[in-house]
């Protein structure tokens, strides 16, 4: 009976990022540009294109705003946070949406039918609060009057 | 636990030349110091332990719990000691009014988000926050709580998930990816709805998650934490149906003594505080909670050993499939069908330990023991997580049933016996119940990194030269390293053997290809193998964990045999009912299949 020590192989490939890599931050923004938001799959490319794990990338995907990881809604509604807003109570119509919709900022609801986004100001400031939905202006809104704002829209289908 | 290993080597060897030694005061006090060193590790080690809820030893510090925060000479701001390096000269206060105030302030904050309900939590007596809560005088809540509005993830049959409970220190992430790279989970989103999550919405049991439970063993607080059997077992105790006999694996009977103050308590403690065997003493814990009977595991890794001994000489002859994979380990299993599923033929077809007794139980032992099988239950008690995974999985279940009923971590295993006021020490040992409660010392090394190639290696070099190999022999394969080797000469065999401990090392040996280099590939998912697993008992240093190692080779060198075929019981269960290593009925109750699945299909899906 013999028994040799050997030296183990002594690996080559490297697994973690390196600078010939591209960021990740630059490879979703591509995929957002494309698609207007991250698919999954796409996310997972990303991620091995970069060298780093899917959980890594989804958690860089999931912390900024700007990227969507839903589809984008039929509808898009923007709701201004602006100064004027803000003293105006945006903030309790915001809250009304997200519960009317059932989803938070940025998400989309299961219907596909509309998607819900913040911006800092409309320049709608004399008609504080204000929200947009694709590029429609309503006024002095009152939390109240969402779900007939949202009615006209879910009416249409 | 690898890290600790990588850090000593570095602080010893830097290149032949230690780091040079400077004077730091700390509280006034002067302490020696490498220069670089870790400041939080240096204050530890003289007697100051500095709090820390983030920090992992040997690995950098992040400073995201705050709680290390101390206070330099010369600078107004305060500084996170895992964050600081030692320099010449530096002046430390660690408990400073400042500090003391500050420290106040980031646990009060911590615990503004934290639930009320330490009541009800499975870490109450053994959480780092609630520990600290304590000691630094906490009796009311200055803030208001604010819990963030998150569920629990309890998907996944071996660990469940309260990000409420959740403190955001990121050491499991950083366990999973840094330590074991199967870089299951991260931070997910941000402020108030941030959380540890694996990726795109899955749940857990839909992850690269393997179950491997370090996480778990990492965790400061009750968040992450092994999925609590204990009421299950409770139930099959009381119902009059039931025949509940359990198994006890190797690396438990070296461990569990520490849930009751340490292996000084054990029944026969060895020299240097290398703990004895404590199996005796669980035995009669276990019959006086109302099993019926106790098996030992061991008995099962003997003959998982005279089957997979068996495979490996088959595949040398016919170079097939080479290199054999060892099969043990389900983390090890989960994470190759998960993360390298083109490699899943090289595993043995050999169940687990675990899963041939359970097996062997359900089918076998009833005929014996004149019991009806319907009412046999069997309880296992693992130092591992993610034997409660490998007990789910369909190919172990007969007539609908698991085999392996219920799982119990070592962990689980104490709180259970406090429950029901059990104090193991006081007992007297009783031996496991025959016929299947005989091991040899080549089982009682499976809880231990290497054990299971030293094992199946006694066994091969046995059948091949007809001989029993002289003690010891392939003691080369133990040790801490993550990756070692051997090339053996067994007659006209040689074999090249490898042993990985830790996934971190099992991911670089399959992607640099190395792998093939060998013909033999034991892997534990945890570093260190059973003696640190998932399911173990917490807050083990290396030290400790290296004497349950020794606790286990000593059971080997008491053993009167030495190699798996030596067990008499193994030699009946042959005769009587298996026939020969590989014969279709071993076959059909000893070994199995495996599902290989592509993840990145599972992520995408969703």
């Amino acid at each position: 009976m013999k028994v040799l020590p050997l030296p183990v192989d002594s690996p080559h490939a490297a697994t973690h990022p390196s600078s010939d890599r591209p960021s990740i931050i630059i490879l979703l923004q591509e995929v957002q540009e494309k698609h207007g938001y991250l698919p999954r799959q796409e996310v997972i490319r990303c991620a091995h294109e970069a060298g780093i794990s899917v959980a890594q990338a989804y958690g860089v995907a999931s912390f900024y705003n700007f990227f969507k990881l839903a589809p984008p809604g039929k509808h898009t509604i923007r709701v201004c946070l602006g100064t004027a807003c803000h003293v105006q109570g945006a903030q309790g119509l915001l809250q009304q949406l997200q519960s009317e919709l059932g989803i938070e900022t940025g998400e989309t609801t299961p219907d596909g039918l509309f998607s819900l986004e913040t911006v800092a100001c409309l320049g709608a400031c004399s008609m504080s609060p204000a929200l947009v939905i694709d590029g429609e202006v309503f006024g002095r809104v009152n939390p109240r009057q969402v779900p007939r704002i949202l009615g006209r829209y879910r009416r249409r289908e | 636990m690898q890290n600790e290993l990588k850090r000593n080597a570095t602080l010893q060897t830097q290149a032949g030349s230690p780091a040079e030694m400077v004077t730091i005061r700390v509280n006034g006090l002067p302490i020696q110091a490498p220069q670089g060193a870790n400041l939080l590790e240096v204050l530890q080690a003289s007697g100051f332990p500095v709090p820390s809820l983030c920090y992992l030893k040997g690995m950098p510090g992040i400073g995201a719990c705050r709680l290390c925060l101390v206070e330099l000479a010369g600078d107004h701001r305060l500084h996170a000691a895992c964050s600081t390096q030692v320099r010449e000269g530096m002046e430390v206060s660690t408990h400073s009014p400042r500090v003391m105030e500050a420290r106040r302030t980031v646990l009060q904050l911590l615990l503004a988000g934290h639930p009320n309900d330490c009541l009800f939590c499975q870490r109450s007596g053994d959480c780092d926050l609630q520990t600290l809560a304590v000691q630094y005088g906490v009796r009311h809540r200055d803030y208001e709580t604010v819990l963030r509005p998150l569920p629990p993830d309890r998907s996944s049959p071996a660990l469940a998930y309260d990000p409420q409970k959740c403190i955001l220190c990121q050491r499991c992430v950083r366990v999973c990816s840094e330590v074991q790279a199967v870089e299951a989970i991260g931070l997910v989103r941000r402020g108030m709805r941030m959380q540890v999550a694996p990726p795109l919405g899955v749940d857990w049991a839909t992850s690269g998650c393997v179950s491997c439970g370090q996480c778990s063993l990492a965790c400061p607080t009750g968040a992450l934490t092994e999925k609590d059997d204990v009421s299950r077992v409770w139930e099959a105790l009381q119902d009059p149906d039931r025949v509940v006999v359990a198994q006890i694996a190797p690396a438990v009977r070296v461990s569990a003594a520490e849930l009751w103050g340490g292996p000084a308590t054990n029944g026969t403690p060895g020299p240097n505080g290398v703990p004895g065997d404590f199996s005796g003493q669980l035995v009669s814990a276990l019959k006086a909670m109302g099993f019926h009977a106790v098996f030992d595991t061991q008995f099962a890794a003997d003959l998982t050993i005279m089957e997979e001994s068996r495979e490996l000489l088959q595949r040398l002859q016919r170079g097939e499939r080479l290199p054999l994979f060892t099969s043990c380990c389900p983390a090890w299993v989960r994470f190759l069908e998960r993360h390298f599923p083109d490699q899943v033929p090289h595993l043995s077809s050999c169940r687990s330990p675990q899963g041939m007794l359970s097996s062997v139980l359900r089918h076998i032992y009833p005929q014996v023991a004149g019991l009806d099988p319907e009412q046999v239950t069997v309880v296992s008690i693992m130092p591992c997580t993610a034997k409660k995974d490998e007990a789910s999985r369909p190919e172990l279940s007969s007539d609908g049933r698991p085999e392996t009923e219920i799982v119990l971590t070592t962990r689980e295993l104490g709180r259970m016996l406090r429950q029901a006021g059990i104090d193991p020490r006081a007992l007297p040992p009783q031996p496991f119940d025959d016929p299947l409660g005989e091991s040899t010392g080549a089982a009682a090394i499976f809880g231990a990194s290497g054990g299971v190639a030293e094992a199946a290696l006694r066994e091969a070099y046995s059948v091949v030269t007809g001989q029993i190999p002289p003690r010891p022999a392939f003691q080369a394969v133990r040790g801490w390293d993550d990756l070692r080797s051997v090339e053996i000469e067994m007659g006209n065999v040689t074999v090249r053997c490898a042993v990985v401990s830790g996934l971190k090392g099992a991911r670089r040996l399959l992607e640099t290809g190395a792998y093939r280099n060998y013909h033999f590939i034991e892997v534990m998912a945890c570093p260190g193998g059973c003696v640190d697993g998932g399911g173990q008992p917490r807050h083990a240093p290396l030290a400790r964990i290296q004497r349950r190692a020794a606790g286990l080779h000593a059971i080997d060198d008491e053993k009167p045999h030495y190699v798996s075929h030596q067990n008499p019981a193994i030699q009946r269960i042959y005769q009587e009912f298996l026939g020969e290593p590989g014969s279709a009925v071993a076959h059909r109750l000893l070994h199995t299949t495996y599902a290989p699945v592509d993840l990145d299909q599972l992520l995408a899906q969703g």
